[in-house]
């Protein structure tokens, strides 16, 4: 395509490159997201403050605290993952599905979350269903 | 000079961002305040529905830093928006006749050295395996995270077997790296390496997270796949416009108080070097203005033939330097294969600089 002896007129190559420049790095700069081949360069770029409210989600399973290193899965991927599935409103899905991998029906799965430190809010398994029920 | 059409549509595109400028400050900006004002952000109409699709991350980020930072990272789309006009002008003026007049002038960089491609295999084997690693590490996520859109859209991809997937993938892609040295099918197994590299980012993308550094990476592996000038000259502009933007982003966000607060970085990250830094104020500040600008004028700075060596040193320094004050990036970085592209490009003796 870009070889010697292209085919594609000078004009055309001229417009596509400048298109793939804009795109790759206008784009996402403009629209400060990330566009996938292309990236935002927005690493390091806020203000560094120790005034942060410190979110933390703790999982459980029937009320102890679940060990998802045993299950492979690093603190740091656990918090992002919590955090997503929390705001998008699928920790519903996510407790599901940890308990088809991790445990059985009867298991009763709880995300909480923590700010400073503190439980404000609680979601249960859907599916779960408590054994004290017929 | 500008043609009698070029000046039209220049104008042309400036009076559009006026109308856009009018637009967001008279109309829409006390519309979308209103609206995020509503924690529940209710998606009742198309534009509602296509800016939560753009930005899945406000659900996420409202509570935490609420309406008025959001507005203003509005605001500053309009000043990006200008910037990238400014930026496409200049682009127009001088940087692609640059690629296009000089280069098809001079002695077409047809095939990269052995030694480029040696090290490019070398780098391309690293990072398919860390990509491989990290995959694999965040492996749980992959039943529970179902990828953003458009990218869930590979379905038949994040549905497979994952690790299955990864060794069969990763498998070929080390005979792939073998093939490439031998004729007739480098040139096909080059561009088909590329392809997947890019589509084992895809897949990490999906996932919500990608290592932003790969980006000048997958420049330098379009010109390792497509060998020209064009594409070798692309590479170096695209090193310089990462470093540049990277500088920009910084003083948009944040202005100068990204500099003025610079121990609170060092602080937070704890890191041997950054805490002995940090009781140095008025170093760690001078530390990161000298980086800022190192930043914003690594364009230029890198276009410039003479001044190249003293760019490739600062950029070696300050990756090392980040590394050592932030645990950002490695030992072995995937800027460094983009910054040995640059280095072939200065090299090579027809490679004039832009200035």
């Amino acid at each position: 395509m870009f070889s010697k002896g292209a085919q594609i007129p000078d004009h055309l190559l001229k417009m596509l490159v400048s298109t793939a420049l804009i795109v790759a790095f206008g784009i996402p700069f403009v629209l400060q997201q990330d566009l996938w081949p292309f990236l935002r360069m927005g690493m390091f770029a806020q203000v560094a403050g120790n005034d942060l409210v410190t979110e933390n989600f703790e999982l459980t399973k029937n009320g102890t605290p679940f060990d998802l290193q045993a299950v492979g899965l690093a603190p740091a991927s656990a918090q992002f993952m919590f955090r997503n599935a929390w705001y998008q409103h699928r920790a519903g899905v996510l407790l599901d599905s940890m308990a088809t991998h991790n445990g059985n029906a009867t298991d009763r799965w709880v995300l909480n979350h923590q700010i400073n430190n503190k439980l404000v809010d609680s979601v249960v398994r859907p599916g779960f269903i408590p054994s004290s029920l017929p | 000079m500008m043609s009698k059409q070029q000046y039209i549509w220049w104008t042309g595109l400036i009076l559009l961002w006026l109308v856009k400028a009018s637009a967001w400050w008279l109309w829409l900006r006390p519309v979308v305040r209103g609206w995020l004002n509503n924690s529940s952000l209710p998606a009742d109409n198309w534009w509602q529905q296509a800016l939560l699709t753009l930005y899945p991350r406000l659900v996420t980020e409202l509570p935490r830093l609420g309406s008025d930072f959001l507005i203003s990272r509005a605001d500053g789309i309009l000043v990006r928006l200008l910037l990238l006009l400014v930026a496409a002008f200049l682009g127009q003026k001088y940087l692609i006749p640059w690629l296009f007049i000089q280069g098809k002038s001079e002695e077409p960089a047809a095939t990269l050295p052995r030694w480029l491609h040696l090290a490019t295999v070398a780098f391309l084997g690293w990072f398919l395996f860390d990509i491989y690693d990290d995959l694999l590490r965040r492996e749980p996520i992959a039943f529970v995270f179902e990828g953003r859109w458009p990218w869930n859209t590979l379905s038949l991809l994040a549905s497979a077997p994952t690790t299955k997937w990864l060794d069969v993938n990763i498998g070929l892609s080390v005979a792939a790296c073998l093939l490439s040295f031998f004729r007739p099918m480098h040139v096909l197994t080059r561009r088909l390496l590329f392809a997947q590299f890019l589509v084992l980012q895809y897949w990490l993308y999906g996932y919500g997270k990608l290592d932003h550094t790969y980006a000048t990476m997958n420049w330098a592996l379009l010109a390792w796949a497509w060998q020209s000038t064009l594409t070798l000259r692309l590479a170096v502009v695209a090193t310089g416009m990462t470093y540049s933007l990277a500088g920009l982003e910084k003083l948009l966000a944040s202005g100068f108080a990204w500099v003025i607060d610079a121990r609170e970085y060092l602080i937070l990250e704890h890191s041997p070097l950054g805490s002995a830094l940090a009781g140095l104020p008025w170093l760690s500040a001078l530390l990161f203005l000298l980086a800022l600008l190192f930043q914003v004028f690594s364009l230029p700075w890198l276009l410039s033939r003479w001044r190249l060596w003293v760019w490739m040193t600062t950029a070696v320094v300050f990756h090392l330097v980040t590394f050592l004050l932030f645990g950002a990036g490695a030992w072995i970085s995937p800027w460094y294969l983009a910054l040995i592209y640059c280095w072939h490009w200065h090299d090579k003796a027809s490679a004039r600089p832009l200035t």
